[in-house]
This record gives C-alpha cells, structure tokens and sequence, in this order.
C-alpha cells in the first residue's frame, strides 16, 4: 500500500546473498523508486554485500530489469548472484 | 534446501542416467551426444565432501525450455534434452545432464556445448561446496570469457 509516497516492496535473496540478508526482506522505498536505488540501499544495509550485489542480475516477475528501471508497490525484487550451475 | 517440484529440467531426484539414456533413441539420429556433470572430489586444492545446488526454479525452467528451443533450431536437432539436480549431489552423481541428437554427430556436439556453457553461465542456480575440512563455499560463478573447465 503507498503512503506518503512510501512504498513496500519485497526482495528476494539467493546463494551467497541469502547468507548475507535472509531469503527474503521487506524494504520502505519512496514511490517511483528505481532498481538503483534499492541496491544502494541494500549495500547500506550490509555493506559486506557491495560486490555480489553489483554483480548480481536483477528480476521482477520472470523478467531481468536494469538499474534505471521502476519498481511498483508490492513487487517481488528477486536479486540473483552469478550463476554457477553445472 | 527443499523444492517441490514439478517441472521438467530441474530435479530435487537423483539423475537417472541410464533411464534416459534408454528413452533416448531415435531412428533419425545418427549421433546421440551425452554430457553428464557430476561432483568432483577436489576443487583449488581442496578436497570436496559433497555439493549442493540452490535454483530459482520460476526462471530457470523458462530459461532452460529456451536454451534448448534456441540450440534446436540453430543446429536442426532432432531432441534436447536438459534435467539440473538441485539440493546435495554426491560424489560420482550427475549434477546436470544434456542430451542432443541429430543426423550427424558435429551438429550434435556443438549444440550440446552450447546449452551446457549457457546453462552454466546464464540459469540462476548456484553450487555450494561441502570440503572435507568442515568448511563450505559458494562457487563465485562462470566468467564468459575465460571459462573452460
């Protein structure tokens, strides 16, 4: 729900992230707030987290995203670390 | 970690090599190339226990289905194939498997190195290694230009 344009979104963390965050968090981020700015904020958090997160892609429903890109109220950021499958 | 699944290229099952191999034949292949990859028992001088895989499974099926459409229509294969273990895999078990058939045995190869380096670069699924030692670490992942093993 917006309020004050304040905003919630979900973030989703996986491998090496999740062991950092938690598998999921909740972030209050201002309306019209961009994927850049939410990764900023999670490096605020934990600053131990700064060189996975900028090597991370990024995704919301199903789809990658870039920095620039905004996210909507009740979204479900899903930040994915480098693949290392196989 | 626990998934449930209910998909068609990942598996919290042990790979089956055999049973797929048995379904595999196709009168129109003359070239069936197999990729199996499976735990190694050492890794940067560290002998390794175990290893686990963690998946976003929402993506990593829609990426898969379009590996293997992409490597399909490239290389005019017959079949692809693709099924990735999650959770632990042992020693001697296969990880991930890649299957490709086609009229010649070229085609086959190449397509099924294709999906196999796309697979590992590309699909959000991430290995930890579990090292005799007691400690664990996440893979930092491929690097697309200088990945070879």
């Amino acid at each position: 729900m917006v309020i004050n344009n304040i905003m919630n979104i979900k973030v989703k963390t996986f491998a090496a992230l999740r062991d950092i965050f938690g598998r999921e968090l909740s972030l209050e981020v201002e309306n019209d707030c961009c994927i850049n700015q939410i990764t900023e904020k999670l490096i605020e958090l934990k600053p131990e987290s700064s060189d996975l997160i900028s090597s991370s892609r990024l995704a919301i429903n199903e789809e990658f995203l870039s920095g620039k890109d905004i996210v909507g109220d009740g979204d479900e950021l899903l930040i994915l670390p480098p693949s290392s499958g196989g | 970690m626990s998934v449930e699944v209910k998909n068609r290229y990942i598996s919290n099952e042990k790979i089956d090599l055999l049973k797929i191999i048995e379904g595999i034949h196709d009168e129109r292949s003359g070239a069936i190339v197999i990729f199996s990859g499976e735990a190694r028992n050492h890794n940067e001088g560290k002998a390794v226990d175990y290893l686990e895989y963690e998946v976003e499974i929402n993506l990593a099926e829609k990426m898969i289905q379009q590996i293997l459409q992409e490597a399909t229509q490239k290389w005019k294969l017959h079949n692809a194939y693709c099924v990735h273990k999650v959770g632990k895999v042992g020693l001697c078990e296969s990880a991930v498997v890649v299957i490709t058939t086609c009229s010649h045995r070229k085609e086959a190869y190449a397509a099924n190195q294709y999906i196999i380096d796309q697979v590992k670069h590309n699909v959000p699924i991430w290995k930890k290694e579990y090292f005799s030692d007691g400690t664990t670490e996440w893979s930092k992942g491929c690097k697309h230009t200088s990945h070879s093993h």
